[in-house]
């Protein structure tokens, strides 16, 4: 028999054989323990799969990830550095650099992502084609990554001065007189870094306005009523109603970017590898990995890892009290 | 303070769905108008009209001799309850019933002052630091109106404010709602559904049904002197019972006719409605062939023994009987058939098949007992079958008492 097929047949029927299998064996176990136990026993057998998937694939290797960092570079025989490896990442140039970028993305992907999400989720409430909109704007996130790359790899394109541009972007400002930009070849002011942020905006903001937007549609049309009533103008009750009943859906819209900025990877790969001043940290990692260099890598995803926990504790945080209110 | 003078209010919305029909009304200063109809009949449309949340189709709407068709809600001075409060989330009590006040940029001492004012006469003082998730029904309810009552509009206007308060809550906010009116006087619409709390609180009752205006008038009125069969279906609780019949003439009067029951009118009747002269058949081509809906509330019945040998007593089995302490009602199908409309369109306020009679709480009734039950035919209402208008009485029919 095929063995591709014979796999399949192996997963259909191994993989619940299994877990039935699990949950036979320990209701066995159960009914072994002293009844009043049986309460507290029982949920950790059904945890337990659970908890050890998620001990083995990412506890394990983060641990794991962070050892490494305090090694050397050989990976046969590594030996302990210390903080060497963090000591190069905040001195080399290349790594400040990336998290002076990153720092960027930061604050411009959040503030734009959000911004921008959060007007047109307000404004495209009170347009016929809500539909319509909404669709196209959201689009850009169904696109890979890598795929938005080489799209704004043409938008991008640039030729010297006097031969035709391919780029779309430099053929608009040619036809208006303008001299061609080399957007993703120009570290001055790090116009490159923002070319890249613009793609990223690109794609998210679609992501951004759609959560937005379900937040506004979740807002009581009586409250807007009642406050037009009350004297409000239309800029009054975006602010004083629309804006603090948002409140919590941006701050996690807000998390939500400020992680993907800090983990932004592909955008930066596909277009420019860092070069020119565009550097982020996750492409410094891939790099020190395709050097070879286990320890400097996994230094660069432990201040990743510090990094992000912060937020991440944030938006739980911010989940819990949600929670509560209801 | 205002006056408020709708003139051929029209609401016609998308799809053609009319919801109000050229509603013609004058509001007086400080005066208490409900508007009462079954769901669906427009009286919410034309309170977001008033309120300018809606566009009017045609008509004008005047407050205080000010046509306010074009302006924003926030420069008619009106304020509105809603059905469902309303209220900030993210805002205090205080900040909830200021707020209006600050849009308007008053001082802060004043909106301070005023928010207190209105909050102690409210009773919710010691609230004002919470948030409405932490406040009960009939709490948020007064902070709604507080909110609405701060600023002392020229109009106040209140979308069914009571309907998702529990009845003896309703009960006791209705009170509170007569109080406040008395201390403020501030001209007042009020929309319900509900025709006991348009009875209780209404200077005037304006009855309305697939938007048209049927009746204005006092409670009493329209009690006593309903204009159609809906007004007169729709006002009194439980509902006046309704039914076709005939008038026939006989050699010394008039026999209603309905079904197997054939009773005379009473002696005057001719005097008490003139308008039935012409339509019993005692001169050539009565109008309509005799035909009448006619109609009785349920104090008009006696319960009597079956034994009785009088036309007017009619013998039947109860069908429910709603024992409510210190009055009984019991449900019955007339031997007649109870009146339908025949118009298709007919609205959800749909007359029962049921009639109900009033009887002396401590009769045995109960449900399957054969009754007998004596129709008091002084106490009828007269409607034409074809235009569901009434046939007036010369003096209102008494207001009979159990």
């Amino acid at each position: 028999m095929d063995s591709q097929l014979l796999t399949a047949l192996e997963v259909v029927v191994g993989v619940p054989a299994v877990l039935v299998g699990y949950i036979w064996l320990t209701e066995r176990i159960v009914t072994l323990v002293p009844p009043k136990w049986q309460k507290r026993v029982r949920p950790w057998f059904w945890l337990g799969p659970a908890l050890g998937f998620l001990g083995f694939f990412l506890i394990y290797p983060t641990i794991g990830t962070i050892i490494r960092s305090f090694q050397s570079r050989n990976v046969r025989n590594p030996e302990w550095v210390g903080l060497a490896n963090y000591k190069w990442f905040f001195t080399n140039d290349a790594a400040v650099q990336a998290l002076l970028n990153n720092a960027l993305w930061l604050v411009m992907l959040t503030v734009f992502t959000v911004g921008l999400g959060l007007v047109i989720a307000v404004l495209v409430d009170r347009v016929r084609y809500e539909a319509w909109a909404k669709s196209i704007i959201f689009l850009p996130l169904a696109i890979s990554m890598v795929a938005a790359g080489v799209i704004w790899k043409f938008m991008y394109d640039f030729r010297p001065p006097g031969q035709p541009q391919t780029g779309t972007l430099n053929a608009a400002i040619g036809a208006v007189g303008i001299n061609p930009v080399a957007w993703l070849q120009s570290p001055t002011f790090g116009v490159s870094t923002f070319a890249l942020i613009a793609i990223m905006i690109w794609m998210w903001t679609g992501f951004a306005m759609v959560i937005i937007s379900a937040a506004v549609k979740g807002i009581d049309p009586e409250l807007l009523e009642a406050a037009r009533l009350d004297g409000a103008g239309e800029w009054q009750i975006f602010r004083k109603v629309t804006f603090p009943l948002l409140g919590p859906t941006l701050a996690v819209v807000s998390t939500t970017m400020v992680i993907t900025s800090l983990k932004t990877f592909d955008i930066v790969y596909t277009l420019t590898n860092g070069n020119y001043d565009t550097e982020v940290i996750a492409n410094l990692m891939i790099k020190q990995m395709s050097f070879n260099d286990f320890g400097r890598a996994s230094a660069v995803a432990v201040v990743l890892l510090l990094a992000i926990i912060p937020v991440m504790a944030f938006n739980i945080r911010q989940f819990r009290a949600q929670e509560s209110i209801r | 303070m205002a006056e408020l003078v709708l003139r051929d209010v029209t609401k016609v919305f998308k799809g053609g769905v009319v919801a109000l029909d050229h509603v013609n009304l004058t509001v007086h200063d400080g005066e208490f108008v409900v508007f009462v109809g079954p769901s669906g009949c427009g009286k919410s449309t034309l309170l977001r009209l008033v309120a300018g949340l809606e566009q009017l189709t045609s008509g004008t709407i005047e407050i205080d001799g000010r046509v306010v068709d074009l302006d924003p809600p926030r420069d008619r001075d009106v304020a509105m309850v809603f059905q469902n409060y309303a209220l900030y989330p993210h805002y205090t009590v205080a900040q909830n019933i200021g707020f209006s006040l600050r849009m308007r940029r008053y001082p802060k001492r004043e909106i301070q002052a005023r928010s207190l004012e209105t909050a102690r006469l409210l009773g919710l003082e010691a609230l004002m630091e919470r948030r409405p998730s932490a406040l009960s029904g009939g709490q948020r309810q007064r902070v709604a109106m507080g909110r609405a009552l701060v600023r002392q509009p020229a109009l106040l206007l209140m979308d069914e404010p009571l309907s998702n308060l529990d009845a003896k809550l309703r009960v006791a906010m209705r009170g509170e709602l007569v109080r406040l009116h008395q201390r403020y006087g501030t001209t007042t619409l009020y929309v319900t559904h509900d025709q006991v709390e348009a009875m209780t609180l209404g200077d005037r009752i304006a009855v309305l049904d697939r938007g048209r205006l049927q009746q204005v008038g006092t409670p009493e009125e329209l009690y006593r002197r309903p204009c159609n069969i809906f007004v007169a279906g729709f006002i009194g609780s439980p509902a006046m019972n309704l039914a076709r019949g005939r008038l026939v003439a006989t050699a010394d009067g008039v026999d209603l006719v309905a079904g197997p029951v054939r009773a005379p009118l009473p002696a005057g009747w001719e005097h008490r409605w003139p308008g039935l002269v012409d339509r019993t058949g005692r001169d050539n081509g009565a109008v309509a062939g005799g035909e009448v809906v006619f109609g009785l509330r349920p104090p008009a019945f006696t319960l009597v023994a079956s034994t009785t040998n009088d036309p007017s007593i009619i013998v039947t089995t109860a069908v429910t009987v709603e024992s409510l302490g210190d009055e009984k009602n019991v449900l019955f199908v007339p031997p007649f058939g109870a009146y339908q409309p025949d118009r298709p369109d007919a609205s959800d306020a749909e007359p029962p098949a049921l009639w109900t009679a009033r009887i002396d709480p401590d009769a045995p009734v109960h449900s399957g007992d054969r009754i007998a039950l004596r129709m008091d035919l002084t106490a009828a209402y007269f409607f034409d079958p074809h235009t569901e208008l009434a046939i007036p009485a010369e003096s209102p029919a008494p207001a009979l008492a159990s």
